[in-house]
């Protein structure tokens, strides 16, 4: 698929996952240990044989190009194509997305100039495993202007996908090219081609928190990140985990860096993070390099990154209502 | 300076674990290979220019150092370059020595000239700022700097041993002597002025009696023209796993409440290769007391004092203790094993039993073979204690 550019439109997200958005877009939020929702979607990009991928980001996106780096770990860092990371010229001016359309105006010399002759058009990073391919094969071979393969993923001839950029700019009618291509749609040939596998919404914290849990199946989580193919992410230097005399897990995803020597129950601990001696961690997710006190008790909740729980201290919440505590807060 | 790395060795006394595999890409301590630790070194200690050379079954190794970018040494106009023995226009030969080593790779350090060329090997576990040993070398206005740490008396007859002044000014070499007159060992880590180690690099060669090796021929004869030699001296943890039970020794050593080496510390990371591998799963049957277990490792058994490499499986009602579990071994169900080495990829069935008859370490490493009991004396099983 070396004819497809791969295009990630992160430009109009929304703030769907209330602290954890808070500072980052939704497709840095970490996720299943190690991951980070963009993850999924420039892998399949990638698994698919796209050798050219931009990625177009809203003004939160710091945390964004330090995971991303130079697209290495993802095979993008390339002479020819290769990762290209587009930032916001125009903010975004209210929730939903108006200036979307104005945002790939500006960026339309980076597009005309691209040799591909096709886009592969996804607006909001996505956690599923797919192969592009076989959808791509349909779309050449019906000589399609544009094929649908799911709400907000689409193949899309570059020429038309310039022509409608130009046309629609200034419509204020119209919030995302996604919503333009559906109304646009008679004046193009248009195909569709139902795609069968999981696509895992997360809109709130709550589909965070749920999704997240039943990663501790894990066959099912091996499943998501290795059919068809592997989901890459960036790699780190850490420590294999260490274990104390004092350590009890039980069903629980533990990433490297960590030391534990508290108890942890049907959780998932991110890098870096220290569970003290006596404190107790169950059905919770814990971000990186987070540190939880002597004889703390976590129930139910989340914790963002570098968060300091203080030793003794209970934050005990519902599985139907996660405590979420924001990056860096000490309790 | 620009390092020199001895990465050659076969590692004979590691027995099955190298056969397909040079010493210093033996796995340790549930993620590194042991050369990860002096490449890492060198990146700490701001060297970014290292020649590795190899000879014994590189491949491995070859591919695992690629262009030297997990240690940062991807570099323009530097970088890490693999060099192993080359032919050219007046034919070739292996590496006959540690010196000879380094006089084949004349024209490469040539092509730096540096000032200063660090010696060192990639068979040793430890870890040392080699920018600080070069300031002793510079204070002291050495011609030579040999990295020496204390051994126990009763090991002293193991090591080429130092004999210094009181400014750690060298007078004497004595290698492995019956009746040593110290007990400061030589670490086989040498800080030389370039211009000297190339003139002597080139008398050694010419001297048809030399075993073409440092410590035995050019460092001794170095001392015996007048040239400065010092010592300078370490204390940190030195641990060289040439043999079954050292690397056994110096994976439980990691393990301590307080380890030698602290493996997470920002402030001198280890650097390896990542196999991109899910965290690990720890299941609802799983029991972990005072191990290292590294990414992709989905348990369901009980470890004790252990450390598992990646991908490393380990069955229900399974039970290890004291041992080093190598990357994708797989262990069955109700399996027990204590204090073994267990190869990378080995699989261990169902119902095996596995451990010394005398507390000495237990290898497994025989792909070919399906290992069930070792010992199927039920005595020494009521022996290993949960």
């Amino acid at each position: 698929m070396k004819e497809v550019l791969g295009v990630i439109n992160l430009y109009h997200e929304k703030d769907q996952l209330e602290k954890l958005t808070v500072n980052r877009p939704l497709a840095s939020v970490p996720f299943g240990g190690r991951y980070r929702i963009i993850d999924f979607t420039l892998s399949n990009m990638v698994n698919s044989n796209i050798k050219n991928v931009a990625i177009l980001m809203n003004q939160k996106y710091r945390s964004l190009m330090d995971h991303l780096g130079n697209g290495e770990d993802w095979d993008l860092n390339r002479k020819d194509g290769g990762l290209f990371l587009l930032p916001a010229i125009t903010p975004v001016e209210n929730k939903m997305g108006l200036t979307d359309l104005r945002n790939l105006y500006q960026h339309l010399e980076y597009f005309q100039k691209a040799k591909q002759e096709q886009l592969l058009f996804i607006d909001g990073a996505k956690i599923t495993n797919m192969d592009y391919r076989p959808v791509f094969r349909s779309h050449m071979k019906n000589d399609a202007d544009i094929t649908i393969l799911y709400p907000d993923m689409f193949f899309i001839k570059k020429s038309i996908f310039i022509e409608l950029i130009k046309e629609h700019v200034e419509n204020k009618e119209v919030n995302s090219l996604t919503e333009l291509i559906g109304i646009v749609t008679d004046q193009y040939h248009v195909m569709t081609y139902y795609y069968q596998n999981e696509v895992i919404q997360v809109t709130s914290i709550k589909d965070y928190y749920q999704v997240s849990m039943k990663l501790l199946e894990l066959d099912y989580f091996n499943q998501l990140v290795s059919k068809p193919a592997d989901i890459y992410s960036k790699e780190k230097d850490d420590a294999p985990v260490r274990y104390t005399s004092s350590s009890e897990v039980i069903n629980s995803l533990i990433a490297n860096g960590s030391v534990i020597e508290g108890q942890v129950e049907g959780s998932i601990i991110f890098r870096g993070v220290k569970v003290h001696k006596g404190a107790s961690i169950k059905n919770s997710i814990i971000f990186q390099r987070c540190e939880i006190g002597e004889n703390a008790v976590l129930e139910n909740v989340i914790l963002d990154k570098e968060v300091i729980i203080s030793p003794n201290q209970k934050l005990i919440s519902e599985a139907d209502q996660p405590l979420v505590i924001e990056k860096g807060a000490v309790v | 300076m620009v390092a020199m790395l001895l990465a050659g060795g076969e590692g004979k006394r590691l027995g099955s674990l190298t056969y397909n595999l040079a010493k210093p890409a033996v796995p340790f301590g549930g993620k590194y290979r042991i050369i990860d630790f002096t490449l890492s070194n060198c990146t700490n200690s701001g060297i970014d220019t290292v020649g590795v050379l190899t000879q014994y079954q590189p491949l491995l190794l070859n591919s695992h150092i690629g262009n030297g970018s997990p240690w940062d040494l991807n570099r323009k106009g530097g970088g890490v370059f693999i060099l192993p023995p080359f032919v050219e226009k007046n034919g070739g030969t292996w590496y006959k020595g540690t010196a000879n080593a380094i006089f084949q790779n004349l024209t490469f350090l040539e092509h730096f000239n540096p000032k200063y060329v660090l010696v060192i090997s990639g068979d040793h576990i430890y870890t040392m700022n080699y920018e600080k040993m070069l300031e002793f070398h510079q204070e002291n206005k050495s011609d030579v700097t040999i990295a020496a740490i204390e051994v126990p008396w009763k090991e002293a007859s193991r090591f080429g041993i130092l004999n210094t002044d009181s400014k750690h000014q060298i007078i004497e070499f004595e290698e492995k002597p019956i009746e040593p007159k110290n007990n400061l060992a030589s670490m086989g880590i040498y800080i030389f002025n370039y211009e000297l180690l190339k003139e002597y690099l080139i008398l050694d060669e010419a001297n048809p009696k030399s075993s073409k090796d440092f410590g035995k021929d050019v460092l001794p004869k170095m001392l015996m023209d007048g040239l400065r030699l010092n010592a300078y001296p370490f204390d940190g943890y030195w641990k060289d796993v040439g043999t079954i039970e050292s690397l056994w020794e110096a994976n439980m050593d990691m393990l301590e409440e307080n380890p030698p080496i602290n493996l997470n510390d920002h402030q001198w990371r280890i650097r390896s290769v990542a196999n991109n591998q899910l965290p690990q799963f720890i299941s609802k049957t799983a029991r972990i007391k005072n191990s290292i277990i590294n990414e992709g490792c989905y348990i369901t058994g009980e470890i004790e004092h252990s450390v598992l490499f990646s991908g490393v499986n380990v069955g229900n009602n399974s039970y290890i203790k004291d041992s080093v579990i190598m990357p994708n071994a797989r262990i069955g169900e109700n399996v027990v094993i204590h204090k073994a080495i267990i190869g990378e990829n080995i699989i261990i069935e169902d119902g095996s039993f596995i451990s010394g008859l005398h507390d000495e370490v237990t290898i497994i490493n025989e792909k070919s073979l399906k290992y069930k009991s070792i010992i199927p004396d039920r005595k020494a099983r009521a022996g290993v204690e949960r």
